[in-house]
C-alpha cells in the first residue's frame, strides 16, 4: 500500500494569472524600452518611428502588468505601507520601487521621442533619462525572475533556470511584441516617408532578428535545463515538475512548439535577407505572435503550475 | 538581542491524536472554522495487518530564518524580540506572499469576510429547542458565538477580508503569563512550551533529553517547533 497523506492547506491557487500577466507585460515592457533605447542611439533616423512605437510600449505595458499585480492585492488600501516601511530583505519591496521609477523614467523617454520638440519637459535629457532607464529596466527585468526564485518552497521556481528564462523572455517578447506593434501601426495608418519600403527596413533590422534567435535558441535551452534540474533532482523537484506538467503540460508542450517554429521563421528570414530574397510581412508578424505566445504561455504555466500540488510528501519527513 | 526564544517542543510518544488542540485554538484565536493555525498531518502506510498511522501535529513554526517574514513587503509579518512571527495587520496588503513563501503551509488568507458561516446560519438544528449561530453572537453581543476578546490584546480580534493570518503561539497569554492554548488543552502533556535561552526549562530540559527533529531542516528556516519520539518509541 502507498503512503497516505492527509493534510488540509489553503486550497487554490494563490497567485492567479493576474500575476502572470504582470510578469509577461513587465518583461515585454522591459525589452521594448531596451530596444527603444538602443535604436534611438544606435540605429539609421529611419528607425526612429519603431523606437518611438518601443518607448510607448514600455511604460503602458509595465504600468498595466503593475495595475493587473494591485487588482490582486487583498487589502488595496494598505498598499501606502509600502513607501511606509523600509523592507530591504523582500524582493517584492525592492520590485516595487524600481518598477515605480521604471515606468516614471520610461514614460518621460517615451516623451521625448514622441514630442522632441515639446518645451514640456526639455530640460530633460532624453539621452540621460534613458541612461538612468536603462540599469532599472534590467533590474526590472531581473526582478520578475528573482521574485520566484527567492520563494524555496516551490521547487519549480526556486531555480538559477527561472531568472535566466525571465531575462530571455523580455529579450524575446520586448522584441517581438514591439515588431508587431510596429507593423500593425504602420497597417493603420502607414509608414513614415522617412522608413522606407518594408523590403530595406526589414533588412537593415538584421541585428534585431539575431537577438530574436539567439534569444529563442537560448530560451529553450534554458528550459531544457530547467526541466534536467527538475528531472533528476530530488523527490520533491521531481513531484512539482510532475505536478505541473500534469495540469500545464499541453500548454508547455504548445510553448515549445510555439517557440521552435518562431525560431525556424527567424532562421528562415535571416537565410532570407542574407540571400536577398523577399521574407514576407505575415510571415514576420507571425513569427513575432508565436514568440509572443509562447513567451507569454511559458510565464502562464511556470507561475501557475509553479503551485500545483504541494510540498506535502516532503512536508511530514522530520529530520 | 531577543529576551526569550519561545520554542514549542512536541512529544509524538505522547500525542494520542484527539485534535484538542486544534479545537482550544480556534476557539482561543477566534479562528474562522475552515482555516486551522494548529492543523495535523495524517500518514498511513503498509499493508493489513502491517500498517502505521501517524499523526504529526503542526502550527506555525516561528522560524527564526523565517521566509515569510523576509519576504514580505510591509514588514507586516515580523520577528518580536522574544523571537515569536507575528502579523500586524494595519499593515498587511494581502499579496500573500508570505503564504507562497511558507514552506508549512500554515498561513491562511481571507479571501472573504471571516465566520460568514454564522452569519448565514438561519436554520437551528433543533427549531425551538437550539438557537442559531448568529442568535448565540448577538445575544452574547459577540461578532462570532466563541468569540474571545482577549485575542484582541495584542492582535486583531477578528482579521479583516484581504488578510492573511497565522498561528501567534498565543502571544496574548504570554503577555499574562500564561501557556498556549494549545498546550493547555493537550490530554496528554504532549506539548512542551517554554523559552530556550532558560536551560531549565521545560523545552530545555526535553530537548536535551530527546533528539529533536523538525520539519524540511532543509528548507533551512531553523523551526522553533521541535518533534521528539515517536508513538512506538
Amino acid at each position: 500500500m502507498e503512503t497516505t497523506l492527509l493534510y488540509q492547506t489553503q486550497p487554490g491557487i494563490i497567485w492567479d494569472w493576474r500575476v502572470a500577466w504582470d510578469l509577461s507585460l513587465g518583461g515585454l515592457g522591459v525589452g521594448a524600452f531596451l530596444l527603444a533605447f538602443s535604436l534611438w542611439c544606435l540605429a539609421d533616423r529611419r528607425y526612429r518611428p519603431l523606437a518611438q512605437t518601443a518607448a510607448v510600449i514600455a511604460p503602458i505595458a509595465v504600468a498595466i502588468g503593475l495595475t493587473l499585480l494591485f487588482s490582486k492585492l487583498g487589502y488595496k488600501f494598505h498598499v501606502y505601507q509600502m513607501g511606509l516601511n523600509l523592507a530591504p530583505t523582500s524582493i517584492m519591496w525592492w520590485g516595487a520601487l524600481i518598477q515605480g521609477a521604471f515606468v516614471a523614467l520610461s514614460a518621460i523617454f517615451a516623451f521625448r521621442l514622441l514630442f522632441p520638440d515639446v518645451s514640456l519637459l526639455a530640460w530633460l535629457s532624453a539621452r540621460l533619462v534613458g541612461w538612468v532607464a536603462v540599469p532599472l529596466a534590467v533590474l526590472t527585468g531581473l526582478y520578475h525572475g528573482v521574485l520566484l526564485a527567492v520563494i524555496s518552497s516551490h521547487p519549480l521556481w526556486a531555480t538559477g533556470q527561472m531568472v535566466m528564462a525571465s531575462v530571455l523572455l523580455f529579450m524575446v517578447t520586448g522584441v517581438a511584441g514591439t515588431l508587431l506593434v510596429h507593423m500593425i501601426r504602420t497597417a493603420i495608418f502607414g509608414a513614415r516617408l522617412d522608413e522606407g519600403p518594408f523590403r530595406d527596413y526589414r533588412q537593415g533590422l538584421r541585428p534585431l532578428s539575431l537577438i530574436m534567435l539567439v534569444s529563442t535558441a537560448l530560451l529553450l535551452v534554458s528550459l531544457l535545463a530547467w526541466w534536467m534540474e527538475l528531472r533528476f533532482g530530488p523527490a520533491s523537484d521531481q513531484q512539482a515538475l510532475a505536478d505541473a506538467l500534469t495540469s500545464y503540460g499541453t500548454l508547455i508542450a504548445l510553448a515549445i512548439v510555439s517557440l521552435i517554429v518562431a525560431l525556424a521563421l527567424c532562421v528562415a528570414s535571416l537565410l532570407a535577407d542574407l540571400r536577398g530574397r523577399y521574407f514576407p510581412a505575415f510571415a514576420t508578424a507571425l513569427l513575432c505572435v508565436l514568440m509572443l505566445g509562447g513567451g507569454f504561455a511559458i510565464r502562464f504555466a511556470a507561475v501557475l503550475g509553479g503551485q500545483m500540488g504541494s510540498s506535502i510528501s516532503t512536508l511530514a519527513t522530520l529530520s | 538581542m531577543s529576551d526569550k526564544r519561545y520554542a514549542m517542543v512536541i512529544d509524538l510518544h505522547r500525542c494520542v491524536g484527539c485534535a484538542a488542540c486544534d479545537i482550544a485554538c480556534k476557539s482561543e484565536n477566534n479562528v474562522p472554522v475552515e482555516f486551522h493555525w494548529s492543523n495535523h498531518i495524517i500518514e498511513t502506510s503498509g499493508t493489513f495487518p502491517d500498517t502505521r498511522y501517524n499523526y504529526i501535529p503542526t502550527l506555525c513554526n516561528h522560524c527564526e530564518n523565517a521566509p515569510c517574514v523576509t519576504n514580505c513587503p510591509t514588514t507586516a509579518m515580523y520577528k518580536n524580540a522574544d523571537g515569536l512571527t507575528l502579523h500586524d495587520t494595519d499593515k498587511c496588503i494581502g499579496c500573500r506572499l508570505c503564504q507562497l513563501s511558507c514552506p508549512y503551509g500554515v498561513i491562511w488568507f481571507n479571501k472573504e469576510d471571516p465566520h460568514q458561516n454564522f452569519m448565514r446560519d438561519s436554520e437551528p438544528a433543533i427549531p425551538g429547542g437550539t438557537s442559531t449561530g448568529r442568535e448565540v453572537a448577538q445575544a452574547t453581543d459577540a461578532p462570532i458565538p466563541y468569540y474571545n476578546p482577549a485575542r484582541a490584546t495584542t492582535y486583531q480580534g477578528i482579521r479583516d477580508r484581504g488578510m492573511v493570518e497565522k498561528c501567534t503561539f498565543c502571544d496574548h497569554r504570554l503577555a499574562v503569563g500564561e501557556d498556549p492554548a494549545c498546550v493547555v488543552a493537550c490530554p496528554a502533556d504532549a506539548r512542551i512550551f517554554g523559552d530556550l535561552n532558560d536551560m531549565e526549562s521545560p523545552p530545555s530540559k526535553a530537548l536535551a533529553e530527546h533528539a529533536p527533529r523538525v520539519l524540511q531542516r532543509d528548507q533551512g528556516t531553523k523551526p522553533h517547533v521541535f518533534y521528539v519520539r515517536n508513538f512506538n518509541e
